[in-house]
């Protein structure tokens, strides 16, 4: 399945708290996403909360903006990714 | 239980939404009691396990012993969320004095639980009266009990019809029962299998259970066949006896001639009854399963099958009131020539007229078994039959196989009339199969060798097929004239089927490359004469020109219309090509007219059909994807446009220019125009040798758009021609009448200052950023100092004047959620939240948000 990096801007700043809501809050995420075949991996967040970067896999770019609706989630752009390692290619 | 992350239950959505609504919120005080329903099999523990997912569950479960446990669902408590319990059961308290602890427990609960037990119709008596006692309280027990029980263990249970009965009185017990699966679903889980999914939701009754088993095992796998099997072991020979006549009949049996065919009277059959295996309705018996059926019927082995299908053939015969396809059926069954070739050809004409394409060609696959005993014009003429047939069926490889055979015969025979209609099925097949050349060639060789003839049927059907081509090469001309010469002989044979055919084709041909309007009445009129005449495939093939056509000259009003009831007469008249391809074809309208997720939802089906060897609709549907793609700048949307055009390598260019649009726009986007001429140059050649304003329009306008073109081509369609032009102001005008919004947008981009930023307002409207990056760069090197910045900051066009995030914040404080679930589900602080509800009650003048529907 293709992993995609989902560019995503909050105005405001996003929230969740550190609490059992934002565990709920993160848990409906997975669940919402389930629905479409999608899996969160995790996400990267600037020190302001306004921009996240956030690794997905899923079939399709469609199936992130779909999951990306189910949760009510903003989509700036879609990009496919794979990883690289700075000690990827280091023999032994 | 852990919270596991699976892929949904399918179709159950609703009843998980009601079982969720009915799961008292904290501190509201009373609870609710559901009982869930359905057959074995039909998915109850899969739908508590995904109920459990939702929030602390405590489960349950009643044993399949014959001496069940006493209190069992609760010594799964004991060890489990309630461990209060264990001592009360180990020292062997009272009933009552349990059910309390229980109940107590639930009350001290922070949080209403969910309570589940399972398989209650293998309860004990004490669990039944827990059950009551839990009922009784339920106004001030805040907890959501759910019980699955299987309805049909009942019979002989009294005191589960009794619980059931009495706890169903009280206000806040309810009764969910679960429904079989539909076809869509079964389909959804035959997906990557080799089983038909109609052939298994039609066997299996949409029981999920088998259906799983099934696409695990095969159609009639070991598992299911086992344990059929083994319940067919437990009974006497009289009663297998019973099973084994019924299984040979197709549905069901009567229960006279059970008796006649097995020499066993009614204590047989009721064994078999009373062991769940048959079942009897108005004096017929059948299995409960199609599964069960086969199983039993592939066990007897092949000589006692024949016998039964004999003498059940006899027995029929004698009656004189059975069906064709059932007299077809037994004689199949019997293997013996003569008696496939007498009872067969009724049952294929019964299918024809019923339009059960599929029997169709079954029957006729039986009846070329025998073609040692054919006479060859026979063999020829079915065979001709089942290339048409499999052609409908979206099989014309196979399709093919028959038609060459056919071909090779009939030319031997030397009979025009004959060899004319079975190189038009070969022509068919090789049309649907891609091989467009030769089918044309094929076409003209059966006109050609008709013609001679004079007036005839077959003349008439294959220059109807001759003109379909001229007009799917969009040829007006040739289409026009070959379909009038039709439309002649038909009329001087009053062949209704066939002038029905050459208006069809002389209708489509005037809307797409002559009067639209024209071709639209003469459509329209078709339709009408095939719903007068209930004509479910005319009047499937007259939408679907009606709709296609329409969209193609981008009518979107009539298209959408023609379309949407070219689904529904599609699903109603069996024909599976058309439902596909109707369904790609609002995918197509839906993204020219900017809505691109109904445009990418719509396509989704359609495209997973590129393995067939039909490619049109894949064809179509792919291109809608990956154009989609290259517009919002998505990943794979190129690969997606090139694999559309290996797929349709063959095609006519009408099915294709949207895809090599497609790759030049993506060129262009990439800020690499020059590389847009390798998709153009050829299509826009072909452009210019066929009669399409609309194939020479867009080609030409991309080929403009890179750098490539100065003039419009002759004959353009007006939009296009406008841009291409310089006549921005006036295409954009038209694209807006028309109600394509990208193409709206590039045309203004082309304006003043005023226009490109209305272009832009389109572009981030429709989430078009690669088109927008390139809008915004051109803007900022035009020396224009204050872009406007991405979507995020512009309101939207909301009516009210509120910004995106505060539609977000009113749409959730209508639905009545509470500040704090609206920051929950927003991702963002309570505060904002509350900032946000400000604003919104202030846009809309409310005073507070009970105005608005919220709590």
């Amino acid at each position: 399945m293709p992993r995609y990096l989902v560019e995503r801007t909050f105005p405001g700043g996003l929230e969740i708290p550190q609490d059992a809501s934002g565990v709920q809050a993160c848990l409906n995420v997975v669940d919402g996403n389930a629905g479409h075949q999608v899996t969160w991996v995790h996400s990267y967040v600037s020190p302001d909360h306004e921009k996240t970067f956030c690794i997905y896999d899923g079939p399709h770019p469609e199936a992130i903006r779909a999951a990306a609706t189910t949760n009510g989630l903003p989509v700036d752009t879609i990009t496919e990714v794979s990883v690289l390692d700075p000690y990827f290619y280091r023999a032994g | 239980m852990t919270l596991r992350v699976t892929a949904p239950l399918l179709e159950r959505a609703d009843v998980l939404d009601r079982l969720s609504a009915w799961w008292p919120a904290a501190g509201s005080g009373g609870g609710a009691f559901v009982w869930l329903v359905g057959e074995a099999g039909i998915g109850k523990t899969s739908l508590l396990r995904a109920l459990a997912g939702r929030g602390p569950a405590w489960w349950g479960q009643c044993d399949p012993l014959s001496t069940p446990r006493p209190l069992g669902p609760l010594l799964d408590l004991a060890d489990g969320p309630v461990p209060a319990l264990a001592p009360l059961l180990r020292d062997e308290a009272a009933p009552h004095r349990v059910y309390a602890q229980l109940v107590d427990r639930i009350r001290a609960e922070p949080a209403p639980p969910l309570l589940l037990l399972e398989d209650v119709h293998w309860a004990d008596d004490a669990t039944l009266d827990l059950v009551r006692f839990l009922v009784r309280r339920l106004e001030s027990l805040p907890v959501l009990a759910v019980a699955s029980i299987r309805d049909d263990e009942l019979a002989g249970r009294p005191e589960l019809t009794r619980v059931l009965g009495d706890t169903l009185r009280e206000a806040r017990v309810h009764r969910v029962g679960l429904t079989p699966l539909t076809l869509e679903a079964v389909r959804t889980l035959a997906r990557g299998s080799e089983v038909d999914a109609e052939r298994l939701h039609e066997v299996s009754g949409g029981n999920p259970f088998f259906v799983t088993e099934v696409v695990a095992g095969g159609l009639a796998s070991a598992t299911v066949r086992d344990a059929v099997l083994a319940r067919v072991a437990q009974l006497d020979p009289p009663s297998v006896d019973v099973l084994a006549a019924v299984s040979v009949a197709p549905r069901s049996l009567d229960v006279e001639h059970v008796a006649t065919l097995t020499g066993h009277g009614p204590d047989a059959v009721d064994a078999a009854v009373r062991a769940g295996l048959l079942v009897e309705a108005n004096r017929s018996l059948s299995f409960r399963h199609e599964l069960a059926r086969t199983a039993v019927e592939d066990d007897l082995g092949p000589a006692r099958r024949r016998v039964l299908h004999q003498r059940l053939l006899g027995l029929l015969l004698e009656s004189d009131s059975a069906d064709p396809s059932r007299l077809a059926h037994h004689a199949i069954g019997t293997g013996d020539p003569e008696l496939v070739l007498e009872h067969v050809p009724p049952a294929v004409e019964e299918a024809e007229a019923r339009r059960s394409r599929r029997e169709v060609t079954a029957l006729l696959d039986a009846l070329l078994v025998h073609r040692d005993r054919l006479d060859p014009v026979t063999e020829c003429r079915l065979r001709t039959k089942q290339a048409l047939a499999l052609a409908l069926l979206d099989r014309p490889d196979d399709g093919l196989a028959h038609a060459r055979l056919a071909v090779d015969a009939a030319e031997v025979l030397g009979d025009a009339l004959v060899l004319g209609p079975a190189l038009v099925a070969s022509a068919r097949c090789r049309w649907l199969l891609g091989e467009v050349h030769v089918a044309e060639r094929e076409y003209a060789d059966a006109v050609d060798i008709l013609r001679p003839g004079g007036d005839s049927p077959e003349l008439a059907g294959a220059l109807v097929e001759q003109a379909r081509h001229a007009m799917l090469a969009r040829h007006h001309v040739p289409a026009i004239d070959r379909s009038t010469e039709a439309l002649g002989v038909a009329d001087r044979l009053g062949a209704v089927e066939l002038q029905r055919m050459a208006t069809l084709i002389l209708g489509t041909t005037e809307l797409v490359t002559g009067d639209a309007d024209e071709g639209t009445t003469v459509l329209t009129g078709l339709l009408a004469t095939a719903r007068e005449q209930a004509d479910g495939d005319l009047a499937a093939l007259a939408l679907s020109q009606l709709g296609t056509g329409s969209g193609e000259i981008r009518r979107y009003v009539d298209a959408d219309r023609w379309l949407r009831a070219g689904v529904e007469e599609a699903r109603r008249a069996d024909h599976d090509y058309s439902l596909s391809y109707n369904t790609a074809w609002l995918a197509r309208i839906a993204f020219e007219q900017g809505r691109w997720t109904e445009a990418t939802d719509g396509a989704e089906g359609p495209a997973r059909a590129r393995g067939g060897s039909a490619y049109v609709t894949p064809l179509t549907a792919l291109c809608v994807l990956g154009r989609v793609r290259v517009r919002r700048g998505d990943p794979d949307g190129t690969s997606v446009l090139d694999e559309a055009l290996q797929l349709g390598r063959h095609a006519e260019l009408q099915h294709r220019w949207s895809a090599h649009c497609g790759l030049a726009e993506a060129a262009w986007l990439r800020g690499r125009p020059a590389e847009a001429e390798a998709h153009l140059a050829d299509p826009f050649r072909e452009a210019l040798e066929c009669d399409s304003a609309w194939a020479r329009g867009e080609l030409g306008y991309w080929l403009w758009r890179t750098g490539h073109l100065d003039t419009a081509p002759e004959g353009a369609a007006a939009p296009f021609a406008a841009m291409i032009g310089g006549d921005w102001a006036a295409a954009a005008e038209q694209w807006r009448e028309l109600g394509c919004p990208y193409e709206e947008a590039l045309a203004l981009a082309e304006g003043d200052l005023e226009a490109q930023r209305a272009a832009l307002e389109l572009l981030d409207g429709l989430g078009a950023r690669p088109a927008a990056q390139w809008l915004r760069a051109r803007m900022r090197d035009a020396g224009v100092t204050s872009v406007p910045r991405g979507p995020r900051a512009s309101t939207r066009s909301h009516p009210e004047g509120l910004t995106d995030r505060e539609a977000e914040v009113h749409a959730l404080l209508v639905e009545g959620l509470t500040n704090p679930e609206i920051a929950q589900r927003l991702f963002i602080s309570p505060k904002t939240v509350e900032h946000h509800v400000s604003a919104v009650l202030a846009k809309l003048g409310a005073t507070s948000r009970r105005d608005l529907g919220g709590r």
